[in-house]
């Protein structure tokens, strides 16, 4: 009864405390929620990027009787309805004026065409170079119109290729050629490829820029991007949480409430346990709230609820457990800044939880992240959301366990201390 | 054990690594008594008292409070004491009267008998008013008095109070007293520590005098007061201080004890009438000044004086 009283005090003395509430649910909202917005959280799921100004410069001209078709179907692509919402195309006669306009900032990308495009398509032994002026704070710019450049262009030197195959297997059935037919294959080639390069519609394929895949039912990539994030933000900071509840024992220890405490009728272990109640009630509180904010909020899908259910209560008797392991080692409120501010900042970091909803990240990476308790418990948010694979009794037993042997030292320590 | 005695302290005892804090020391507190110990900080006192109650193990020796042993039954010890400690332990974002039902319920109080205590406990420190204020912004008195609160609910028969008027202001200061005499009155035994000669002169039945980790003395004013015998105590506020002609001082005849602070001369001397001349005849010789003198009969801190050599208030 003795301990329910002493959890009772300690959260009635946290909600009264801006910092804690801040630190509970203010934070890791707020973080989430700016990250979430970086990504276009409030568009709709689709990712916002200005759209570029393209400046193009077609050179290309008639050679031998073959039109200059190829330069003009470049244009036509790059201004094509499907890119419409990416690209603005503008043309220059010439490519001093696209430079000058890349210098005044009216364009961010020139694309030069230059004169023997076509012919060096059609022609044997030819070759030219499209070139992409660019300033160089649109690096992201130039890099865009360039992939959408690219298959446009190798669908160019396939036909080339395509000719020469023609033109040497014709030979070697013994009919004669000319270097008409081998342009007229090259052009026959290129037409069909411009056309039919996977996943156009008569022009250039469509470039897709996506946020990471969704993995959970019913998310888009950007919820599926948040529900990453916020499952890191809620293991910091509720491993935050922990930590600042027993460091609960250290300020009473400078407060001298603590040595108060100890002359009543009251024995270590009930006191230790009401501040491991305490941190727990607090803690299961800070998941609910953090999570039906955040689902209501960001539209985060959580999963079954029985996983999820599992995972948050597992959770709260590892960061409660593991705070009190931490605060063991500390002596006074000063030295909590470190642990508050620096261990669990770097434990938070190597565990992953800052790259939450990332993909690609290296393989180093993600072991290194199950060397800390906070990166098993990333791991199960991760497979309740489905962004891994995997069963979740694994990363479950792995933070029970850990939550059993550090609340074990952490209280073994403080009996010692209070002895 | 006898019934009569609230404590009993033998041998009681505590080393630290380097300090000898508490040397061996040996008391009884009657029933119903105000004890005090009387001494300057680093004495040893809160030493003492933090081994009575519990706060800390003994090296050596035992205590035993309404009959039980801080070793061996620190739990019936710790039900039957009240602990008011030097600093204030209050939790500062709670209120008052939170605080008063938190502490309260450490001592196992709960329900109707609870609220009831809150209230009576709030009209003996005459908070009433203020109950719902949080103790952040209670001024120093008022925390002090909400400190003694919390040692009061449960009805302790001991209380143990730690030097409770430190840094307070002279009405609160009064206020603490009289509630200590009022809580002696109803049957309370006190344990009260303190650096101020005058509250133990008011307070006390009895006085035990600590220095250095040792009792010094030990009985009522009057017997402590009796150690000194018939000696004057002579208070002298010179131009300068003396410096390296104090030794001229103590070689007049009559003068048992010298000791100066800040200009301010205390000496202990046989026969006032006699010795004054003497002092003012050599004040003249050594080109010295008298601003004033003061004539005092003995009182703690000329008992003080007279064990030490050393004023309480040159350890303050």
């Amino acid at each position: 009864m003795k301990a329910l009283d002493i959890a009772m005090k300690d959260m009635i003395r946290s909600w009264r405390s801006a910092f804690t509430l801040v630190m509970m649910f203010v934070a890791p909202l707020l973080i989430t929620g700016l990250i979430y917005l970086a990504f276009g959280g409030l568009g709709g799921g689709e990712v916002n990027i200005a759209q570029i100004h393209v400046g193009v410069v077609n050179q290309d001209v008639a050679v031998n009787q073959v039109p200059a078709q190829m330069g003009d179907e470049l244009v036509k692509a790059l201004a094509a309805e499907s890119l419409k919402k990416l690209l603005i195309v503008t043309q220059y006669p010439s490519e001093a004026e696209a430079r000058q306009a890349v210098l005044d900032k009216k364009i961010s990308v020139a694309l030069i065409i230059p004169s023997d495009f076509t012919s060096s398509v059609i022609q044997e032994n030819t070759s030219t170079t499209l070139a992409v002026i660019h300033d160089p704070a649109s690096t992201l710019s130039a890099s865009i119109v360039q992939s959408i450049v690219e298959p446009f262009v190798n669908g160019l030197n396939g036909s080339k290729i395509a000719a020469r195959v023609v033109v040497s297997q014709l030979e070697k059935d013994g009919l004669k050629t000319d270097a008409s037919l081998a342009s007229q294959v090259a052009q026959a080639y290129g037409n069909w490829s411009i056309a039919n390069v996977p996943g156009s519609n008569g022009a250039l394929p469509s470039v897709d820029l996506q946020a990471p895949t969704a993995s959970a039912q019913g998310q888009s990539g950007v919820q599926s991007v948040a529900g990453g994030i916020m499952a890191g933000m809620i293991v910091y900071f509720v491993f935050y949480t922990g930590a600042l509840n027993a460091q609960s024992i250290i300020r009473e220890q400078d407060d001298q409430t603590l040595a108060r405490l100890s002359v009543t009728p009251t024995s270590p272990a009930t006191i230790l346990l009401g501040k491991v109640i305490g941190s727990m009630i607090l803690i299961s509180v800070q998941i609910v709230v953090l999570m039906l904010l955040s689902s209501w909020f960001f539209r985060i899908n959580w999963g079954n609820l029985l996983d999820i259910g599992a995972v948050g209560l597992v959770l709260v008797f590892l960061a409660s457990g593991f705070g009190i392991f931490l605060m063991s080692f500390i002596k006074n409120m000063r030295q909590t800044g470190i642990v508050l501010g620096g261990v669990l900042t770097v434990l938070g970091m190597l565990g992953g939880l800052f790259t939450g909803g990332f993909q690609n990240l290296p393989k180093a990476f993600l072991v290194a992240n199950l060397f800390t308790p906070h990166g098993w418990a990333m791991q199960a948010f991760k497979i309740v959301l489905g962004e891994s694979s995997g069963t979740l009794v694994i990363p479950l037993l792995v933070m029970i366990a850990i939550g059993i042997a550090s609340m074990a030292i952490g209280i073994m320590l403080f009996r010692r201390r209070f002895a | 054990m006898h019934d009569e005695f609230a404590v009993e302290v033998k041998g009681l005892d505590k080393k630290y690594k380097d300090v000898h804090a508490v040397n061996t020391v040996s008391f009884t507190i009657r029933r119903g008594e105000i004890f005090s110990f009387l001494g300057p900080n680093g004495a040893g006192k809160t030493t003492t008292i933090s081994m009575i109650s519990t706060l800390l193990v003994p090296t050596k020796g035992d205590a035993l409070v309404m009959g039980h042993s801080v070793r061996r039954d620190p739990m019936a010890v710790k039900k039957s004491i009240g602990v008011v400690p030097q600093d204030i332990a209050l939790y500062e974002d709670m209120t008052a009267r939170e605080n008063l039902a938190f502490w309260g319920r450490m001592y196992g109080l709960r329900g109707q008998a609870l609220k009831s205590r809150i209230n009576e406990v709030l009209k003996i420190i005459s908070l009433e008013e203020r109950q719902k204020g949080m103790i952040g912004k209670f001024s120093g008195g008022m925390k002090r008095r909400v400190n003694i609160g919390v040692a009061l609910l449960h009805k302790p028969d001991l209380i143990i109070m730690d030097e409770p008027t430190v840094g307070v202001d002279p009405q609160s200061r009064r206020n603490i007293l009289d509630s200590v005499k009022e809580l002696n009155k109803q049957g309370c035994t006190v344990l009260y520590t303190t650096h101020y000669m005058e509250e133990a002169q008011e307070l006390s039945d009895h006085i035990a005098i600590m220095d250095h980790g040792q009792i010094i003395a030990n009985g009522t004013n009057a017997e402590l007061v009796k150690i000194v015998g018939e000696l004057d105590r002579i208070d002298l506020t010179l131009s300068e201080t003396v410096g390296g002609k104090l030794s001229n001082f103590e070689k007049v005849k009559g003068v048992k004890k010298i000791t100066q602070e800040n200009g301010k001369m205390t000496l202990l001397a046989d026969d006032s009438d006699t010795v004054l001349p003497r002092l003012f005849e050599l004040t003249a010789r050594l080109g010295l000044r008298i601003l004033t003198v003061e004539v005092k009969e003995p009182n703690l801190e000329t008992v003080f004086l007279h064990l030490t050599g050393r004023a309480l208030r040159d350890n303050q």
